[in-house]
């Protein structure tokens, strides 16, 4: 109200003021008035009149893959631990761990890994199963989670199909027996800093073996309808370690990598 | 006694006058009422007239705008800009000096143009159309051409623009050029020329297909700014050599034949070949220097951060005179390029993240003006 009040009093200014105007002066105020507005309205349309010429394209911004390695049971990676392998008791141990990720249509898990003990490493394809029951079920894979708790795993019956792209073999004798082992090869290798032009200073053993998935795993695993996934996956799988009789509980030490890629 | 005459003389020579001044008084006094009583009536009239006078004066001025703005939308009306075809009373304005032209086949994603702007036609030229769709050949283009066999299906499209797709999209390290040439109507004529990118957002159902929903255009500023000195354009100037595309554009004067023009784009994919003044894509050092002073002058431009991180130890004022920005540069070169390189080195690469998490589509636009 008071606005309204202030500005009546403002107009009722301003038209006094204009009655109060000779004649000439207020012919003058109205043309110039009407010349400011002529010029306002011709100036719009003639700046729409200007040279101007555009030319445009539309370009794809692909999004960036998103790829992670997890633990068991969803955990974060630093759960992961490859611990308790008692060569003594049975022939292979099973780690679960899991690859998750958004946006992608396929990937490759690869190992590399040293070869100072005669372990095999393969990978199979698990699937969580929430109502294994250890006394009861079999074939289920262990995993402990960081609250203690115990979730299971059914690893598929094939392996993740891949190849060794450096292998080699040594044929060793151990207690009378000769055993096969795999070992890495130099095709890869880099020169090493010992020698300077050639890798031949590398221990055998220290020379990585490296395998990868081939062909490349779609995301979402077995099952995977490339027009009705979704689009963010989780898929786990169980790396199991398995040894021969001629391994024994020595304290050797091996280094192995899982990587995850999009292929 | 003579005096005393003389003086009562005078007196009735006062008196005399002083009845004759207050006659005239007042015949003064009546004809001034006459003439007030005139003079009311006047002011009557000449209120009657000032009354008329300003309806005269408003309807006058009614009479003049409303005039003016009829003879400017006729005006409008006439020369609007269209197809100086078909018969019937089309009369053109000027034609514009100059038009822009690109030969080559269709973009990709030409039918998200619709989304963005309207007036995009799909001709070779700008002849009696305000912009064009760019058309594009398999060495001028932005990772948008199709190059199969036979006619693109909807379904190809479909699967084309997935979000998980990286068929025919742009990545870090990308790099190419755009042709189009200037066609002059007036011999002489001269051109400034400025590049306009934005980004869109796209939607994607649960099962990565885009939907036919618009795109949204991104306004978040750091993500713009990453898209800004990330994703380069590059001209080449009276000098024949490759300069950066800023917001001043560039010009083309006196062109008197049809003039092919040439931008560059790179997306650069490291810190450190901006760093190293080396930007591989480019193949130009003194192009990849501006980069690096531009880098210099707002690394925050570049570089995403998390919480409060100060650029100012690295920031370098600009400095027209090119020799010494260098020299300053020189300087600061090892507080990023050295042992700092993985901090700095990780912000470009968490920016060009965010460009990618952000932006699904960006729209290239050259806007040409006569000078």
């Amino acid at each position: 109200m008071v606005i309204i009040d202030k500005s009546k009093i403002l107009i009722d200014r301003f038209k006094n003021w204009f009655l109060n105007l000779r004649k000439r002066d207020k012919i003058m105020s109205v043309c110039a008035l009407i010349m400011t507005i002529a010029i306002i309205i011709s100036s719009l349309t003639s700046a729409w009149l200007s040279h101007q010429k555009k030319i445009a394209t539309m370009a794809k911004i692909n999004s960036p893959a998103k790829i992670s390695l997890k633990s068991g049971a969803n955990e974060d990676i630093i759960q992961f631990k490859m611990a308790g392998i008692d060569t003594e008791s049975g022939n292979y141990k099973d780690f679960v761990f899991c690859v998750e990720g958004e946006d992608i249509s396929s990937y490759n898990i690869q190992i590399a890994h040293t070869t100072n003990i005669n372990f095999t490493y393969t990978i199979y394809q698990a699937t969580p199963d929430e109502d294994y029951n250890p006394a009861v079920d079999n074939g289920g894979v262990e995993y402990i989670t960081a609250d203690r708790e115990s979730v299971y795993y059914i690893p598929s019956g094939t392996e993740l199909a891949g190849s060794y792209v450096n292998d080699d073999s040594e044929i060793f004798n151990i207690s009378g027996n000769d055993v096969t082992r795999k070992i890495g090869t130099t095709a890869y290798a880099e020169p090493s800093y010992n020698n300077g032009s050639t890798p031949d200073s590398r221990q055998t053993y220290a020379e990585p073996l490296y395998w990868q998935t081939n062909p490349s795993i779609t995301a979402d695993g077995t099952g995977y309808d490339y027009d009705t996934h979704e689009r963010s996956f989780q898929n786990y799988y169980v790396l199991r370690v398995s040894w021969g009789s001629d391994v024994r509980n020595d304290k050797e030490t091996d280094l192995i990598y899982i990587t995850a890629q999009v292929s | 006694m003579d005096e005393k005459l003389n003086k009562d003389n005078l007196l009735h020579e006062d008196m005399a006058e002083q009845v004759e001044n207050v006659e005239k008084d007042r015949k003064i006094a009546d004809s001034v009422e006459a003439v007030d009583g005139d003079n009311e009536a006047l002011i009557d009239k000449k209120e009657e007239i000032n009354k008329r006078l300003i309806t005269l004066y408003k309807k006058g001025a009614m009479c003049i705008i409303a005039l003016t703005i009829a003879i400017l939308a006729a005006i409008a009306w006439f020369t609007q800009l269209r197809d100086t075809g078909a018969g019937g009373m089309v009369v053109t304005m000027a034609e514009s000096p100059f038009e822009l032209k690109s030969s080559g086949s269709d973009g990709l994603y030409d039918e998200f143009l619709s989304d963005t702007v309207d007036g995009y036609e799909n001709k070779t030229t700008t002849a009696g159309a305000y912009g064009i769709m760019w058309n594009l050949t398999s060495t001028s283009q932005m990772n948008n051409l199709y190059n199969g066999s036979g006619t693109l299906t909807s379904a190809e499209l479909g699967e084309i623009t997935r979000s998980d797709s990286e068929d025919y999209g742009l990545k870090p390290g990308d790099s190419g050029q755009l042709d189009f040439s200037i066609i002059p109507n007036t011999s002489g004529v001269s051109v400034t020329m400025t590049l306009e990118v934005r980004g869109y957002k796209a939607t994607f159902d649960a099962t990565s297909h885009k939907t036919d929903d618009d795109m949204i255009e991104v306004t978040d500023s750091d993500v713009n700014n990453y898209k800004f000195s990330h994703i380069l354009f590059f001209y080449k100037g009276t000098d024949n050599k490759k300069h950066l595309l800023t917001e001043d554009g560039f010009d083309a004067d006196n062109i008197t034949v049809e003039t092919p023009k040439t931008i560059y784009w790179v997306w650069v994919p490291t810190l450190q070949q901006i760093l190293d003044a080396n930007i591989e894509a480019l193949n130009d050092v003194d192009a990849s220097k501006e980069v690096r002073r531009m880098f210099f002058e707002n690394p925050g431009m570049f570089l995403k951060t998390t919480g409060n991180f100060s650029f100012a130890g690295i920031t370098v004022a600009h400095n027209d005179d090119v020799a010494t920005e260098e020299a300053t540069i020189a300087e600061k070169l090892d507080l990023v390029s050295g042992r700092n390189y993985s901090t700095y080195g990780s912000m470009y690469n968490d920016a060009d993240q965010s460009i990618g998490d952000h932006i699904n589509y960006i729209l290239v636009e050259l806007n040409a003006m006569a000078k």
